[in-house]
């Protein structure tokens, strides 16, 4: 068959196969080849024809129809002729001759455009009948990228046939083949050209499909191995057919998207694109175990943020299998961090950077940013992060990088183990002795900040709790208190005599200088070692100061309060503000004993908090559910969501104006207190209101437009910082995203499901396409279509919908 | 008799307020009716070391001395006298001196919570009247804020002020200038919370006339205006949209260059004064100054400095954040002069408690409890000296222990409560705002006399 007939007939499936979009234009038009590259004569001019067809997708006729170029391109000249669809040749008569469109009727064309002068680009035909019908510019699909070179180019026609001859490649099941042919005619110069099947996917991430080519036969078998990509001489006037094929990848669905999800075959020479063809790709995924909702429930529990993929994983191998290969993960670390040990006057006489990078928690949040874009042990990190929020130590009284990270690689590395470990981590730790004075604490004035804060805030809290974490009152309605101020004495007494490390060469003495690089040590001369009285236990006298650090330690996690008191609080971190207290007391049994008598075991008790029915329950009871995103886990979801790619350093420039930033706490009680009550409710709290104030509801606002619908890549908060080795600032690859916009209801369907709980409603979505529909962008239909997605991610994002987990 | 938890948690719920008291005439729970009236909180956060803040220069300073101990304790010599009285003040604090002697500066000594007045004896003799986690920083900030005494509330005693503003129709009783505060949250009230910057939306231009312009704007006003399903989510939402509308409004008043405020807000010598706790009291003035855009009549405003928490090396640290406290109050009077509303704003200190008068080994002090405390305002009675500074030995009837930790002999509910009533807030609903109010008024207890 003439190539130029495949053209045609091509030209109508693979405009009839385009999918209803939702402001669509009433016509549909293709464009194709969609390239062309032609040599222009010396002071002469030159002229690439293209084919097209025009399809009036109404029930009315249409009159009055042309085509013609967008304004700007005044270099260019362009007639148009109508085609016999049968022989592909020229109406006699019908150039730049106005057709009309009968209902659900088509035209055929051929588009021949002169060029006076050199040109590279991308033109939009604008095809329009009277009455203002008008196709949509999709591109790929009916634009034309036009070369014009003194040089004669190479100029490769080509067309592709896909098997199911409707312009898809239908993978036929999941992790399946499909091939798709290829022909190319060479009508210009000579020369070699590289071919290369490329995947395009909405919604920034890689196709799933591996793809591969080799060249073909008059029978259609390939004289070679298919691979990625082949390098082909073509002399004038050669025909060359190729096959490609595409592997789906098992596990993943490829929806059948035409205007974005789609095979592209290019033609390079050199730099240079010569020719391309493409057709609609799509593969069945497999049968998911788990509704998209439930996976989002589940990814804004245990973790900083959902995407398409980890959305995809959680429905494919469901929840409870998705949690238990989390709890195995170990992926993230500070430790590297925390081995640079540096004195504290390091940087007296060192140039700028030292200070910033030793003497600052800089290098350690740049880490924990990374860490949580992109490291896949999610959960760890999230429980890491909520233990930080309870034991808290912050740069602002320890301003020393290499001690926070060790001390928070405790935290984390402790994250599934055992919570007496985390509470002997606190007290031997030299950061925590010098964040709450326990270092140097000693028996003639023993210091109670430290003992304290471990009962108060660390382990038991204030008041004596039942297992459902509800308070103990006495008969007056006072709560009972969990410790006395003679606790508090005693604890003291009993932990008195610890030091900084002494760098191995000496003895450990009283006052050694400061020293992070491994736990306290002790100094039996300063050690309290009388008996005492603690939270009701003896602690005979003449131990030593160690033997009283571990025996308190017993005592404090042996109490009654630490398995509610904890719980309660990683439910409130992870799941919800305000958990029912029979969901509490559930966690609390298995705080207690894991089912293998082994008391304080985190990765049991998480694995609990996550599969209660209360936190899989998809119909919440609306008294009890929801949760206020904190600062961190808002922007952490919204860059996940666009799929950025950052060193991190952009949180740190804008995330102090909400009022949280990682390891920099104002206090030892955190960012906000663990039981902040919600203004206007009766009884119920909201912890991460305590930082929502007016200003940082505007800040909320406004960083989140800067990083969506303002969101340039050389916006000067995503550019890497200088005298930062390594450093790479923050990157969105927008153009995917674009390709989804073109049709704007998949966009927000994408949306409605990656980001709101399939909450938005016909309102808002009515809203959100009209604001994407006023948004345009004269010319550039690829530019306009990213502008549209970067508007409907921002009023995704800074909706009140996505401030909360449901 | 104090009230039990329960009883105290249905009168903050409202619904049985007429169960305990007479009925209320709205115009009757604003005392004082016309002009305008403020007080500001300046909360010091940490437990400042009040000792050292005004030390008595009689026979006594030899006591407070040899307690202290040499590298707390303040020189004789160094502290600057308040004229006609024996005492005087650390020596960051000179900017305190001529507000002094112009008779607008007033200090209430051994303040703290309390249940019940207590004696030495009574304390030890009975644990239940002491008040819960008495040297826990977050236990004592709560009691200062909440006025339980007790156990602490969920709501503050300036939220309950502003539920008796809001019932009777004031706007914007409640402003914090340092974020989410306890003493704030009322029952059916929530304070605005300002912390500078610009108080707008990027992108939000409500003069833009273009079609893609408003389009925008509606799609973001039908985000914002849905309904969410939780309790929870629906109220945060309502939160958000009520910050955005005030921000507005408030946005013109903190941004003006039309403002008296930073020409007047200076120290003694005349520099101008900088910082966090500055730039917080330059917009309280200037919300005072903007009140009549705000049509604001009775409003408390809260502001707060940290750092007091001085358990080792306290000397230096404690003097510059002293200073810093002198030059600001310094400053904020000033202005209000200039704004001519001296007489109708007072502005006092609270903290979370006193520090213990005996030094401890890190040159520095530890938790105690009964702290001194000072009030600025040109609507004072003047030269005030209230309460009862405590008697200078360890272990005597002033100590709660050996270490000189006094027992505080003015309450939380008496020191305030004559800020609440000088107010406007009537005798009868002060019962609502201190939930211990029976405890502090009548049979010779009473507010102290702040006000003439």
């Amino acid at each position: 068959m003439r190539i130029q007939t495949l053209i045609v007939s091509s030209l109508t499936v693979l405009a009839a196969a385009m999918t209803p979009a939702a402001f669509a234009g009433d016509l549909v038009a293709a464009v194709s080849p969609p390239v062309r590259s032609i040599a222009l004569p010396d002071g002469g001019t030159a002229t690439a024809t293209t084919f097209a067809t025009v399809i009036n997708r109404t029930d009315a006729a249409l009159g009055n129809c042309e085509v013609d170029l967008p304004g700007r391109f005044n270099s260019l000249q362009l007639n148009y002729g109508w085609t016999d669809p049968a022989t592909n040749a020229l109406v006699p008569g019908s150039e730049n001759t106005p057709f009309s469109l009968g209902p659900r009727a088509s035209q055929s064309l051929v588009i021949a455009i002169t060029a006076a002068a050199e040109f590279d680009g991308v033109i939009p035909p604008v095809f329009e009948c009277g009455g203002g019908a008008t196709a949509d510019s999709l591109y790929g699909v009916n634009t034309f990228e036009l070369n014009v070179a003194s040089t004669p180019p190479i100029d490769i026609v080509t067309i592709g046939l896909t098997l199911s001859g409707d312009g898809v490649i239908r993978v036929p099941r999941e992790g399946g083949r499909q091939a798709f042919a290829v022909a190319a005619l060479n009508i210009g110069g000579a020369g070699t050209v590289r071919i290369t099947p490329v995947g395009l996917f909405g919604q920034n991430a890689d196709l799933p499909a591996d793809l591969t080519l080799c060249m073909t036969n008059a029978q259609g078998q390939c004289f070679i191995t298919p691979e990625p990509f082949i390098d082909t001489f073509f002399g004038t006037n050669d025909v060359f057919t190729f096959a490609v094929f595409a592997q789906a990848h098992s596990g993943f669905v490829i929806p059948l998207a035409p205007a974005s999800n789609r095979v592209e075959v290019q033609f390079r020479a050199g730099a240079q694109l010569a020719a391309a063809t493409s057709a609609a790709i799509t593969a069945p995924g497999p049968d998911y175990v788990l509704g998209s909702t439930e996976a989002l429930r589940l990814a804004q529990q245990a973790t900083f943020g959902a995407n398409q993929t980890l959305l995809e994983n959680i429905r494919r191998i469901g929840i409870e299998a998705w949690v238990d290969d989390q709890l195995g993960r170990t992926d993230s670390t500070y430790a590297d961090l925390g081995l640079e040990a540096v004195p504290t006057n390091f940087c007296s006489n060192m140039p700028n950077p030292c200070r910033r990078d030793h003497l600052t928690a800089f290098r350690l949040q740049m880490r924990f940013f990374q860490n949580a874009m992109e490291q896949p042990d999610q959960l760890r990190q999230r429980v890491g992060w909520a233990l930080s929020q309870i034991a808290v130590v912050s740069e602002h009284e320890v301003p020393l990088n290499y001690a926070l990270a060790n001390y928070q690689e405790m935290l984390l590395s402790n994250a599934f183990g055992n919570y007496r470990d985390i509470l002997e981590g606190t007290a031997r730790s030299p950061v925590m002795g010098d964040y709450l004075d326990m270092v140097n604490s000693r028996a003639s004035a023993p210091n109670e900040n430290f003992p304290r804060e471990l009962m108060q805030l660390f382990s038991l809290g204030e008041a004596r709790l039942n297992r459902d974490g509800t308070a103990q009152v006495d008969g007056t309605g006072r709560d009972l208190p969990a410790y006395t101020e003679a606790d508090v004495l005693a604890l003291s007494r009993a932990l008195t005599g610890w030091v900084y490390p002494s760098a191995g060469n000496f003895i450990p003495s009283f006052n050694n200088p400061p020293n992070f690089t491994g736990p306290m040590e002790s100094v039996a001369s300063q050690h309290d070692n009388g008996s005492k009285t603690f939270l009701g236990v003896g602690m005979i006298g003449g131990q030593s100061a160690d033997a009283d650090l571990e025996q308190a330690i017993d005592i404090i996690f042996n109490h009654s309060n630490v398995p509610p008191f904890i719980s309660r609080q990683l439910i409130q971190h992870l799941v919800m503000s305000n958990p029912s207290p029979a969901y509490v007391e559930r966690v609390t049994a298995v705080f207690e004993n894991n089912g293998q008598n082994i008391r304080g075991d985190l990765r049991a008790v998480v694995r609990t908090i996550l599969l209660d029915p209360e936190a899989r329950n998809l119909n919440p009871d609306a008294n009890m559910a929801g949760k206020l995103r904190e600062p961190v886990l808002l922007m952490t979801s919204v860059m996940r969501l666009i799929g950025a790619d950052t060193d991190g350093y952009a949180f740190l420039r804008r995330m102090g104006g909400m009022g949280q930033v990682p390891y920099e706490s104002p206090s030892v009680f955190n960012f906000y207190p663990p039981d902040y009550a919600l203004q206007g409710s009766v009884g119920l709290i909201s912890p991460s209101q305590g930082l929502m104030n007016m200003s940082t509801v505007f800040e909320r606002h406004n960083v989140t437009l800067d990083w969506t619908l303002s969101g340039s890549n050389n916006r000067w908060d995503w550019r890497p910082l200088s005298d930062y080795p390594g450093a790479t600032g923050t990157q969105v690859n927008w153009s995917s995203w674009g390709r989804l916009a073109q049709t704007p209801d998949r966009l927000l369907d994408v949306l409605d499901e990656i980001a709101l709980e399939e909450s938005l409603t016909p309102t808002q979505r009515t809203a959100i396409l009209d604001a994407m529909s006023a948004q345009t962008y004269w010319g550039n239909p690829l530019i306009e279509a990213e502008n549209r997605a970067r508007l409907a991610i921002y009023l995704i994002t800074t909706s009140p919908q996505f401030q909360l987990d449901h | 008799m104090t009230m039990n938890r329960r009883e105290t948690l249905k009168l903050i719920a409202g619904s049985s307020l007429s169960a305990f008291m007479p009925a209320l005439a709205r115009a009757q729970a604003v005392g004082g009716g016309t002009g305008y009236k403020a007080i500001v909180t300046l909360f010091l956060y940490g437990g400042n070391d009040s000792n050292n803040m005004i030390v008595p220069t009689d026979a006594r300073h030899a006591d407070y001395a040899s307690i202290r101990g040499g590298s707390i304790a303040l020189d004789q010599s160094a502290l600057v006298p308040l004229q006609g009285t024996s005492y005087g003040l650390h020596p960051a604090l000179s900017p305190l001196e001529s507000i002094w002697n112009e008779g607008a500066l007033n200090w209430v000594f051994n303040s703290g919570p309390l249940l019940e007045p207590l004696t030495r004896s009574l304390y030890e003799s009975r644990p239940d009247l002491r008040p819960a986690n008495l040297f826990s920083h977050d236990a004592q900030q709560n009691l200062w804020q909440t006025a339980g005494a007790a156990s602490e509330l969920p709501t503050g005693w300036l939220g309950r002020v502003g539920d008796r503003f809001v019932d009777a129709g004031l706007r914007a009783p409640s402003i914090s200038l340092s974020g989410a505060q306890r003493a704030m949250i009322g029952d059916r009230n929530s304070p605005l919370l300002i912390s500078g910057g610009n108080l707008q939306r990027s992108g939000y231009n409500p003069n833009d006339m273009g079609s893609a312009a408003i389009a925008r704007r509606n799609a973001v006003d039908t985000m914002m205006a849905a309904s969410q399903s939780a309790t929870l989510s629906e109220l945060t939402a309502a939160i958000m949209r009520g910050d955005i509308d005030a921000g507005l409004q408030l946005n013109t008043i903190l941004n003006s260059d039309q403002s008296a405020v930073d020409a007047a807000f200076v120290d003694p010598n005349g520099a101008a004064v900088t910082g966090s706790l500055a730039d917080q009291l330059k917009r309280v003035a200037r919300l005072i100054e903007g009140r009549d855009q705000l049509s604001a009549t009775r409003q408390t405003f809260m502001v707060s400095t940290g750092g007091f928490d001085n358990h080792r090396g306290q000397a230096a640290t404690h003097s510059g954040l002293l200073t810093n406290v002198g030059r600001c109050v310094y400053g904020f009077y000033n202005t209000l002069k200039a704004l001519g509303m001296e007489n109708d704003v007072a502005l006092f200190t609270m903290s979370d408690f006193n520090r213990v008068c005996k030094g401890n080994g890190s040159a520095g002090s530890d938790h105690a409890w009964g702290s001194h405390h000072f009030v600025v305002g040109g609507g004072l009675q003047p030269n005030q000296l209230l309460g009862t500074y405590p008697e200078l030995a360890l272990g005597g009837p002033s100590d709660a222990r050996t270490d000189g930790r006094w027992i505080p002999t003015t309450s939380v509910e008496e020191y305030a409560g004559s800020l609440v009533r000088w107010l406007g807030v009537s005798d009868a609903d002060m019962p609502y705002v201190f939930p211990n109010w029976s405890n502090w008024n009548g049979g010779g207890r009473g507010p102290v006399g702040l006000f003439a």
